[in-house]
């Protein structure tokens, strides 16, 4: 099993300076992984295009209005996010790091997010939660 | 020569890097995620990967530089500082560019002192010129202390008259030829006209990457009277003006002067050296007085020390009558050889062995000045006293230094002043002189005879469509493309191909226009006897052999100016998609 950093303090934040350090293995990394992606504009990663969700995209387009939207463009976009991981996936990649599938729980409207709750299943059954903050500003 | 933009870096070797070093720190730290993705991958490996293609491709830039065949191979991609530090290793360095810059006489109507910005512009042909530094003018001469101080001065006809460096705006650009007018913008106070007091010294275009390393084989060659290409590299490196030369010796057809013996056979130990002095033909211009000869003709003598050399009498008009069509002439015989006294010459046994030579012998012109409507009455009764040239007072040649007061004098007699304009390249003689150095000598060969190449005067008729969305496209500019691409045609060139106008024209219009073919060279061959032979195709200009004469494609350069070249715009109707 490998360890990844811990980037997120555990109250949807970024780990502060100085009190970083913490790793992550398991169900946990991938669903940092996954955080991580899905939270990214696809395209904006340096000299990586794939990398990304197109979720932000359609925020800023302001095509996510109704909860219905959210479901809709939650499963395309985490659905690929899912491809991107598991293409970078090998066999020797441990059952309880290899991720399975991704399930929005639910949501919830605190402005000036939107709070996704989603969590990532691995193929051994094991899962991790995690809480997505969507900006739902786009200004400067 | 380093790397300063990331983003110009090629992404897909990125990739790769980074899944190499992912593969190879995995390897080193098992435990680590370092899958892309994770943290680890983004903050460590794909930062490491950009900088390892960064380092790559600088090294990559630098074997393709610092190498001749690579450097050869792959111009454009060679850096320009490391190829200069490499041809400096064979005494091979970059021509600078350089802007086309000369001296303008400008000529007032009032005698007022005044500033002449540098910001004036002086247009001519499509180019634009500058001061070189702001200028003061003067009406008192005890004012001018400094090299930027000018004073005017006046003139026969009443307005006062300067000079000025100016430098054009550009750089490469060609010469300008004597006498050529110029537009100022703004005027200065009083302006009346302004025009090139001399034959402007052209400009460079910077050589590229494959221009330098062009020259290396003359570069590593010695420096010494011994090979084609290092006689080439001696003469090149003395006169840089020199855009190329070809060399005729011993076997060669064109070679005349070998064979003055009993037997007509080539002994060898002669050579000729064809070497175009300058890309662009130039123009001298110089006052002649003759008197009156006949009622319509009158012929003066060109001496050979006047412009060694040169190829042809351009126009002849009344002096100082700038810009006029000229009345015409002919030339009376061959000109004959000119030896100094004095010197060591080379073996020349005919007179067109030294056509386009320093030992061009004398040039006698007629000119047909049927212009009775004009008088000569008030220009001869403005000049100074102190007034002083030869003039030619029979067509044999003969002449006298007579002043103004001479002539004034003697006016009945008929005294007319032409300005004449020759056209030429330069330092024929210089080049001369300087092969003649006895420890630049061969000693097993007699001294080369230095030869302005045989010219083929071209002209062109063009016609160039263009959509009359697009708006007429710049003359000058296509004028200046053509000129430029049959003047530096080079000797090694089998002919000049319509093909090579079309693509100079195509180049300048890009897709604002075309050119309607056919288009027309015609060419004037002018043989070292002064019998002008007439070119005319709409597919190439071939240079025939008169190997008796020395002529062939290997001694001949084609030649031509903007006035030669007649250029018709014609609008087309665009279509309607």
């Amino acid at each position: 099993m490998t360890t990844d950093l811990s980037l997120y303090a555990g109250n949807r934040a970024l780990v502060s300076a100085g009190l970083s350090g913490a790793l992550l293995e398991g169900p946990f990394k991938t669903a940092q992984r996954f955080a991580n992606a899905f939270i990214t504009e696809k395209g904006t990663a340096a000299y990586d295009t794939d990398y990304g969700s197109e979720f932000m995209t359609y925020v800023k387009l302001g095509l996510i209005r109704t909860d219905f939207d959210v479901v809709a463009y939650f499963n395309q976009t985490s659905a690929d996010v899912v491809r991107y991981i598991k293409s970078q996936e090998t066999a020797a990649t441990p059952s309880n790091e290899a991720i399975d599938k991704v399930t929005l729980d639910h949501f919830e409207l605190e402005l000036p997010s939107l709070l996704l709750y989603a969590t990532i299943s691995t193929l051994d059954g094991t899962t991790a939660e995690v809480v997505l903050p969507i900006s739902t500003v786009t200004g400067d | 020569m380093s790397t300063t933009d990331l983003s110009t870096l090629d992404s897909a070797a990125i990739k790769a890097s980074a899944t190499l070093l992912q593969q190879l720190l995995s390897e080193q730290y098992p435990d680590r995620d370092l899958v892309p993705g994770s943290v680890l991958n983004q903050v460590l490996i794909q930062p490491n990967s950009v900088l390892d293609v960064m380092n790559r491709t600088d090294i990559s830039t630098l074997q393709v530089s610092s190498s001749l065949q690579a450097a050869s191979d792959n111009p454009d991609i060679a850096d320009p500082d490391i190829v200069d530090a490499l041809m400096s290793n064979y005494m091979i360095s970059r021509t600078p560019a350089a802007n086309a810059q000369g001296q303008l006489i400008i000529v007032l109507s009032n005698s007022v002192s005044f500033v002449l910005s540098a910001a004036t512009t002086f247009t001519a042909n499509g180019r634009t010129f500058n001061p070189t530094s702001d200028y003061s003018i003067y009406t008192n001469s005890s004012l001018a202390t400094r090299t930027t101080d000018k004073v005017l001065t006046l003139r026969g006809d009443g307005n006062y008259w300067f000079s000025i460096t100016v430098v054009e705006n550009v750089a490469g650009g060609p010469t300008v030829s004597q006498g050529v007018a110029f537009v100022a913008l703004p005027e200065p106070p009083g302006y009346v006209e302004s025009y090139a007091a001399d034959n402007f010294q052209s400009g460079v275009v910077a050589e590229s990457n494959a221009d330098l390393l062009a020259k290396l084989d003359e570069g590593i060659a010695a420096s010494a009277m011994a090979d084609r290409v290092s006689i080439a590299a001696l003469v090149k490196t003395q006169f840089p003006s020199i855009t190329d030369t070809s060399i005729i010796g011993y076997g060669d057809s064109e070679m005349t002067r070998d064979s003055y013996n009993i037997f007509g056979m080539s002994h060898g130990g002669k050579y000729d050296i064809y070497a175009r002095t300058a890309a662009t033909p130039l123009t001298f211009k110089y006052t002649v007085v003759v008197m009156q000869q006949s009622p319509v003709t009158s012929e003066f003598l060109i001496q050979p020390t006047l412009l060694p050399g040169f190829y042809r009498v351009q126009k002849i008009t009344r002096v100082n009558d700038n810009g006029a069509v000229g009345y015409a002439y002919s030339e009376m015989g061959a000109r004959g050889v000119y030896i100094p006294t004095g010197e060591a010459t080379p073996v020349i046994n005919r007179s067109s062995e030294a056509a386009f030579t320093k030992y061009q012998g004398v040039a006698r012109v007629r000119i047909d000045d049927a212009d009775t409507a004009k008088t000569w009455t008030t220009y001869i009764n403005s000049l100074s006293d102190t007034f002083s040239a030869l003039v030619y007072t029979s067509p044999s040649g003969e002449s006298e230094i007579l002043t103004g007061t001479e002539i004034k004098a003697s006016a009945a007699l008929g005294y007319r002043f032409y300005d004449v304009y020759l056209q030429y390249l330069p330092y024929i003689e210089d080049v001369q002189d300087y092969l003649v150095d006895r420890n630049r000598q061969q000693p097993g060969a007699d001294i080369p005879l230095m030869k302005a190449p045989v010219p083929c005067f071209v002209a062109v008729d063009i016609i160039v469509g263009y959509s009359g969305n697009s708006g007429a496209p710049d003359t000058n500019a296509i004028k200046n493309a053509i000129v430029s691409a049959i003047n530096t045609l080079p000797y090694s060139a089998p002919t000049l191909q319509a093909s090579l106008v079309a693509e100079a024209v195509a180049a300048v219009l890009g897709t604002t226009g075309y050119v309607i073919l056919p288009l027309t060279l015609r060419g004037a061959l002018t043989l070292p006897d002064s019998t002008i032979v007439m070119l005319s195709s709409q597919t190439s200009l071939d240079i025939p052999n008169y190997y008796d004469l020395g002529v062939s494609r290997r001694t001949v350069s084609y030649l031509t100016t903007a006035d030669d070249i007649t250029l018709t715009l014609q609008a087309v109707t665009s279509v309607n998609v």
